[in-house]
């Protein structure tokens, strides 16, 4: 089972045709999606080119200097979305958040590459890239929601806050509500979505393998490391980027430093 | 002279406008102080600093006899209770567990109140105690009011700081707030206030006249 069928460029192309109808639609109900949705596809279909190509030559290389540098290029770019998409002060939260990301992306890939592939393959490109890419582009969205929450409590609540911490709070227990919902509403989605593996969802990594002609049991054996990793990584993401980002949103009065918000 | 739970000197504090320009005041120990001032006045601003909410500016603000610093700010807010203005802002879940929230606080524990305590106070300030059962967001300003009143009580603090406590209080309601303070040994209370009922409670009144406070 090693045999894949590529797609031609033309029928690619062509079943791009089919966005006809999704943009029928918005358009219709003047959503003003339409260019959105033009624009988006645009931008996917040169991006992954890129990726393509870059993947192809990281592969062919297989350098684990080049490698570690394009990671840490996927963290820093995530970090600093995460930021952005959260509203915050990127200037003041982006270090802190880098720092979430990469303690979380570090103890999985530790997991997911030192126990399960015990074999040393872990850190060649072809391991070592998509795998780092799955790691850190699935926990993106649910950091995003995490640190947003937070930092909107926080915002939202400063009142509730303070009281708390005039009647004795401590940093830890001002905050406590604050951590407990962003990361309960955070992680509930994600959650769901790894209870419905399987069941009514395939997730990318099996698809991927199982078009590409891998034994689905195989599949399943990847499909478990990446789920087990991306969900480490985004918690210890989520945790860590809230502690250390912190340090910068609250004093040592325990005050809101208000500059982080944009 | 006596001794000052609260001292102020030369305080300079600009918040969009001038607020305070070189105030000096000292709020006597265990008295009762009402602050009177127009809107917008920065009154409760003064409440922030002395809180250390707000950032001192210029001068310096002594509270139980220490300059607020990060090293003793948790020491001198564990002494203090404070009932902001708007009370809507500090309820979570029902008004017990509103009520009992400081208390899960490490440094409250030791003086968890026992509900004897609880229903003792509810009956002072005429409030029904099925009420703890009761959403806090639920309640009229009023209750909620009396329900931080009780908090700020039950507190046992040497301090306590209390932003327009009966605004939407009627006077019956005012009158059994100001005798359950009245209560009260050992503790400096500062009220803000436009309620002249409450103010003539307190032993004096001090009144925030262009940029600073005069003592009436």
């Amino acid at each position: 089972m090693n045999s894949y069928i590529d797609i031609e460029w033309f029928y690619l192309l062509l079943s791009l045709l089919i966005l006809i109808l999704p943009i029928g639609i918005f358009y219709k109900y003047k959503t003003g999606l339409t260019k959105i949705v033009l624009l988006s596809f645009f931008r996917m279909l040169i991006q992954l080119i890129f990726v393509g190509l870059y993947l192809k030559y990281f592969i062919e290389w297989d350098n684990i200097f080049l490698n570690i540098l394009w990671i840490i290029i996927m963290i820093v770019i995530g970090s600093h979305t995460v930021v952005k998409r959260a509203e915050l002060n990127t200037k003041l939260m982006t270090i802190p958040v880098i720092g979430g990301f990469l303690t979380g992306f570090i103890i999985a890939t530790i997991i997911v590459g030192f126990v399960v592939f015990a074999e040393g393959d872990y850190f060649t490109a072809r391991f070592m890239i998509p795998i780092s890419g799955m790691l850190i582009g699935n926990s993106l969205s649910t950091t995003v929601v995490g640190v947003r929450l937070f930092y909107k409590m926080i915002k939202e609540r400063q009142k509730y806050y303070y009281y708390n911490l005039i009647l004795g709070a401590n940093k830890e227990e001002s905050l406590f509500e604050f951590m407990k919902d962003a990361l309960k509403d955070s992680f509930n989605p994600m959650l769901a979505n790894i209870g419905a593996i399987g069941l009514i969802w395939i997730p990318g990594t099996m698809t991927g393998q199982i078009i590409a002609g891998s034994d689905p049991m195989i599949a399943i054996k990847y499909q478990l490391v990446i789920v087990t990793g991306y969900f480490t990584c985004c918690t210890l993401a989520v945790f860590v980027s809230l502690m250390f980002s912190r340090r910068i949103a609250i004093d040592k009065y325990g005050r809101i430093n208000n500059d982080i918000f944009n | 002279m006596s001794e000052c739970t609260v001292q102020i000197k030369n305080l300079h504090h600009k918040y969009n406008k001038l607020i305070f320009k070189q105030l000096n005041v000292n709020f006597e120990s265990n008295k009762h102080i009402g602050l009177r001032g127009g809107s917008g006045e920065g009154k409760s601003s003064l409440f922030n600093l002395i809180l250390g909410i707000e950032s001192i500016q210029s001068g310096q603000i002594m509270v139980f006899g220490q300059e607020l610093n990060s090293n003793n700010i948790v020491n001198i807010r564990s002494r203090i209770a404070w009932l902001p203005q708007n009370i809507s802002d500090i309820g979570c879940g029902t008004v017990f567990e509103t009520l009992i929230k400081p208390f899960s606080f490490e440094v409250n524990k030791s003086i968890s109140p026992n509900i004897i305590k609880i229903k003792n106070l509810f009956d002072k300030l005429s409030l029904n105690y099925e009420l703890l059962e009761s959403n806090f967001n639920d309640l009229s300003v009023g209750e909620k009011q009396r329900i931080g009143l009780i908090i700020a009580i039950l507190l046992e603090r040497e301090l306590i700081l209390l932003d327009e406590p009966s605004s939407a209080m009627d006077v019956v309601s005012t009158n059994k707030a100001l005798l359950t303070l009245a209560e009260l040994k050992n503790t400096t209370i500062i009220s803000l206030s436009h309620n002249d009922t409450w103010l003539n409670a307190c032993d004096y009144i001090f009144e925030l006249q262009v940029n600073n406070l005069e003592k009436k």
